[in-house]
Formats: C-alpha cells, sequence, structure tokens
C-alpha cells in the first residue's frame, strides 16, 4: 500500500442485476484527506462505497482499503448507510443501543459489552448530541435524530476512515454545520479520513480537498476549485448544467439548462 | 393409530383436580420438567423469530419434522434423532435459499414445508407403520414425554443457552441491521444457520410436548407478547419468558384436567395471552 493513499481503486466494474452500475473505475483517497463524491442518483455512489465496504463484489478490478482486500479492515472504517429508514422503526432497541453496535467486531465475538464500549458510546452520543436521548426505542426518534444515531454509531468504534453515505439527509441545518464542523474537527485532531457522498454540491465543495465526480465511470477526480471550471460536472450529470456561483468561487448549486440540455449527456 | 383419548388417560381413571395430585403421577412429572425446558427454550428462540420476522420459517421447520419422523419409522430409525437431522438439514436448506435470492424468501419455505409433509405422508405409506401414534405427534401429548426426552431437551437448552449468552449482541445485530453486522466483519452466514440451527433442535425437543403442529405457537407467541408490551429486547426477553412457562404450566394442567391434547391447551394459553397483550391499554401509538 501506498502511504499515501488509504483507499486504491483501480479498473473497478461492477454488475448488479445485469447493469453495468461502475464502469472501469480507477481513482484514489489519500490519507488524511477529506473527500466529496457527488453524481446524480443512480451514478453508482453508494455501490462504490459497500464495495469499498466489502458488501458488494466487483466483476473486474481491485479495490484496497488499508492495503488490504475490501472487508479485511472491518474496524478501522466508519460507515454511515443511506437511508436511516431502513430498519424497522418498532425495533425494540434504545439508541444507546443501536450506538453501541458501532463496538461490534469479528474479535468481539462471545463477550458482553464492556465499560469501554459503554464509555466510547457515551461519547459519540454526545458527539452527535443525542445524550439526552439515550434511553428513547431508535425508531421513535426522528428522522434526522436517527441519522445522528446512525452517525454516533459509525463514530464510536473509532474509525480511520469514514465512509458518508449522504450523512446529512433529514438532518437541519443547525445539526448539519455542527456535523461538518464536528468532522472538520474529527479530521484535524484525529487525522481521520473521511469519504463524502452528497448532493449539496455547494457546501461539500467548499469543504472538501478532493473531489469525485461519479456517474458510472469517474468523471472528475481531483481539488474542487479546479474541478468546476471545465464543466465536467455538466457532462456527469448527462444534461447542461449552470454552476451559481457565490463568494469566493463557492458554487451554490447547479440548475440545468432548459432547451439545450443534452438528457444523454 | 387415533385414539380416542388424546392424552391417554382413560376417562374413567381417578384424577385429582389439584395441582399436588397431578404432580403424584410419574409421567406428569416428567411432562412439567419438559415443559419448564422447552418452555424456557421456545421463550428464547422466539424473541429472535419475532425480531428477525422469521415466524413463517418456523412453522416450515416445524412441518417438515413429520417428513423427518415418517423417514424415521420407514427405515427403522430413531423419530426424534431424524426429526433432528431433517429439520437441521431443512432449517439450513431455507436459510440458503434466503440467501440465495431469485425466488422470494416465503415461496421457497413453502415449497420446502409442503414437500417434506408431502414426503412425510409417502414414507407412512410404504413403512405400513400405522403404529406411529400420530395424533399425539401431531398436537401433542402429556404422556410421550420419556426421561430421555426431558434429558435431551434439558441438554439442548443448556447448549442453546450458552450459544445465545455468548453470541447475544452479533444475534441482536444481525436481526436489527444485518448489513451494519456485515460492515463490522460478523459472519452473518454463520449467524443466520446458528439461527436456523437452533430453530430446528427445539422445534425438535419440543413435538413430544407440543406437536408438529402447535409447536409454532410457542416459537412466536411469546416473544410476540414481549415485543407489544415492552420497548426494549430485555423486556421483551423477560415477558417472553413468563408467558412462555405460564403457557406451558397452565396447558399441561389443562391437558391434564381435561383430556385434550397439550400442544394444543398450551397453543390456546399463549393465544390468549397474545390477545390481552394486544387488547391491554398502552402509552405506544
Ligand atoms: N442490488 C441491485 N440490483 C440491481 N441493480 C442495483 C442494485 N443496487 C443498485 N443497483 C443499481 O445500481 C445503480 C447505482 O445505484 P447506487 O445506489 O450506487 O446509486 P447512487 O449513486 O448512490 O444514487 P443516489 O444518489 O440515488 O443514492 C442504480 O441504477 C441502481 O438501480
Ligand atoms: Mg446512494
Amino acid at each position: 500500500m501506498s502511504n499515501l493513499n488509504i483507499v486504491e481503486v483501480e479498473g473497478l466494474t461492477v454488475i448488479l442485476g445485469g447493469c453495468v452500475v461502475l464502469d472501469d473505475i480507477t481513482l484514489n483517497i489519500r490519507a488524511g484527506s477529506f473527500t466529496g463524491l457527488i453524481g446524480p442518483n443512480g451514478a453508482g455512489k453508494s455501490t462504490l462505497l459497500k464495495v469499498l465496504l466489502g458488501l458488494i463484489q466487483p466483476v473486474r478490478g481491485t479495490a484496497r482499503v488499508f492495503g488490504h482486500a475490501p472487508g479485511g479492515s472491518h474496524g478501522l472504517i466508519g460507515y454511515v448507510p443511506q437511508s436511516a429508514n431502513t430498519q424497522d422503526s418498532g425495533f425494540p432497541v434504545s439508541v444507546q443501543d443501536v450506538v453501541m453496535m458501532g463496538r461490534l467486531g469479528p474479535d468481539r465475538i462471545g463477550g458482553l459489552y464492556n465499560q469501554a464500549d459503554r464509555d466510547a458510546t457515551w461519547e459519540a452520543m454526545e458527539g452527535v448530541g443525542l445524550a439526552s436521548m439515550a434511553k428513547q426505542r431508535f425508531g421513535s426518534l426522528s428522522g434526522g435524530e436517527r441519522q445522528r444515531a446512525l452517525i454516533a454509531r459509525a463514530m464510536c468504534g473509532g474509525p480511520r476512515l469514514l465512509l458518508l453515505d449522504e450523512p446529512t439527509t433529514g438532518v437541519d441545518v443547525v445539526a448539519q454545520d455542527d456535523f461538518y464542523n464536528m468532522l472538520t474537527r474529527l479530521k484535524e485532531s484525529h487525522k481521520i479520513t473521511i469519504a463524502l457522498v452528497s448532493h449539496d454540491v455547494g457546501v461539500i465543495t467548499s469543504m472538501v480537498d478532493d473531489l469525485i465526480c461519479l456517474n458510472q465511470k469517474v468523471f472528475l477526480h481531483g481539488p474542487p476549485g479546479e474541478a468546476l471550471k471545465d464543466g465536467m460536472i455538466g457532462k456527469a450529470y448527462g444534461s447542461q448544467t449552470e454552476i451559481v456561483m457565490h463568494g469566493h468561487d463557492v458554487p451554490h448549486r447547479h440548475l440545468p439548462v432548459h432547451g439545450e440540455g443534452d438528457e444523454n449527456g | 393409530m387415533a385414539m380416542m383419548c388424546p392424552t391417554g388417560i382413560c376417562p374413567s381413571m381417578e384424577r385429582g383436580t389439584r395441582m399436588v395430585d397431578m404432580l403424584s403421577h410419574g409421567f406428569m412429572q416428567r411432562a412439567l420438567v419438559a415443559g419448564l425446558i422447552v418452555g424456557t427454550l421456545c421463550a428464547v428462540v422466539s424473541v429472535f423469530v419475532v425480531l428477525k420476522k422469521l415466524s413463517f420459517i418456523g412453522a416450515g421447520i416445524s412441518h417438515s419434522a413429520f417428513g423427518g419422523m415418517a423417514l424415521g419409522a420407514l427405515f427403522g430409525v430413531n423419530l426424534t434423532f431424524s426429526a433432528m437431522a431433517f429439520c437441521v438439514g431443512v432449517a439450513l436448506l431455507i436459510g440458503w435459499l434466503s440467501r440465495r435470492g431469485g425466488v422470494s424468501e416465503d415461496v421457497g419455505i413453502g415449497v420446502v414445508f409442503s414437500s417434506s409433509m408431502a414426503m412425510g405422508v409417502v414414507a407412512l405409506g410404504f413403512s405400513g407403520d400405522y403404529t406411529v401414534d400420530l395424533f399425539s405427534y401431531l398436537f401433542g401429548s402429556i404422556l410421550a414425554v420419556s426421561s430421555s426426552d426431558v434429558a435431551l431437551a434439558g441438554g439442548t437448552l443448556a447448549v442453546a443457552l450458552v450459544v445465545v449468552v455468548a453470541l447475544f449482541k452479533e444475534l441482536l445485530a444481525y436481526c436489527f441491521d444485518e448489513e451494519w453486522a456485515m460492515v463490522r466483519g460478523i459472519n452473518t452466514r454463520l449467524i443466520q444457520d446458528i439461527l436456523m440451527v437452533l430453530l430446528a433442535v427445539t422445534v425438535v425437543v419440543s413435538i413430544k410436548l407440543l406437536g408438529i403442529i402447535l409447536v409454532s405457537a410457542l416459537l412466536v407467541i411469546p416473544g410476540a407478547v414481549g415485543r407489544v408490551l415492552s420497548e426494549n429486547y430485555r423486556g421483551q426477553m423477560a415477558l417472553s419468558l413468563a408467558v412462555a412457562q405460564v403457557s406451558t404450566v397452565a396447558g399441561l394442567y389443562i391437558s391434564y384436567r381435561f383430556d385434550v391434547a397439550s400442544g394444543a391447551s398450551v397453543a390456546l394459553v399463549a393465544a390468549f395471552c397474545f390477545f390481552a397483550a394486544v387488547a391491554w391499554p398502552r402509552r405506544r401509538a
């Protein structure tokens, strides 16, 4: 493994249900970087994260995470899945129980949770402002609160790499700010590497070190400033898009330009 | 084959109505001990059955025990042994079908379950062995429980408790969020297989008392009552144990007193608990 890259993906092709979802993807995620992943719906962003987690097997190409094949470094990865609503909302577990599941691991089989687990769980819940709801049933939380609980679950294992799939969907603006501040803090203090999928191009480009724009293929991979200049985002999104800029080269949002859009990209 | 009197206690036989009288019979002592063991086992397993929505799988496995027993009768193998082997096989097959995809899980279970019952009927036909007391195997009997059955149930309970305690946090995570368990490096395939085998052995050691058809009542209802009345799995587990014990003890008493198949009386008491729990006024919407 290169010292510089925590994730190395080469020639990765994924086929799901007979459809090519990722086509010959090559990309890296640098150690200590904050990488943003953008792309339209169905672009394969979640699929890419799942490959890195070892949940989906590619048909071609390789992915290496911390120098290992995916699935070989669970303890080092924190993951926030795309939707917090997939779990059965009546499931009889408290917020604390769910967050504590972040401490599971193959080396932890056969024992109960210990004090260190409880401390880490508590710290993670405080980090997302859910400590006061620790005993509440997970399913009784609002969508945004659940999302925060899942962020805490990802954090309490002490990850070196955070894979976040639209983690702030349904999270209110204040909590979003808190969340992004928390990420920046973590990145500085713990030297964590972060990969974040988001549709919020504005926020993401103002925060990240690297931007990857994905739509079946990699359309763009580099520092966000350069990336935005050459209209690659538009190509990835399959239509002419206009990036509304404001302030110092901060794109606010991208809008399709009506009348001259090439729908098929 | 079929008997007029499912418990085998002749109606004319002198029977006391008090628990003490009931316990003066050796068969009732065995049935009661077996009931407490089987109740505990079913209560623990039913929590996971309810959490992971496996009730149809439970019914599928228990019905397939019929096939296993009939094959045992055909080949002259011990029926409990053949049912055990068959049910564990069926349980793992169902687990494999559900992982493989392609066909939806309930369809897979439906096929496995009906075909193994059919196989049982065919095997019984070939064996021509009508000494098998079909009625008590289907609906349970307090007279059917031998001391080796009690020993087998006790051993099974001990092993099951060790497994469940050791793997509790993994089992819970698997039921709650399978993908997350995989992300954390838990072998969810193995966890699923363990749960399936647990379900299968629970079914088999419960059959003598509860019957092939009615064992599924105790595989679902105790955990369901716990889930209805509790916000947390700990409370669910405690309530599940309570409901299973009350159902078996009361059910066995009713079986003894009124001469009905024990599986039926236990299932009815459990069902009563379930409806009472659902009707119970709650804060939760
Ligand atoms: N299990 C599956 N079987 C078949 N196709 C699948 C499967 N999972 C995903 N896909 C397809 O793969 C494509 C990429 O899906 P993915 O979830 O990675 O997109 P995404 O970029 O995360 O989109 P979104 O922004 O909507 O979250 C989609 O077209 C989807 O239909
Ligand atoms: Mg996605």
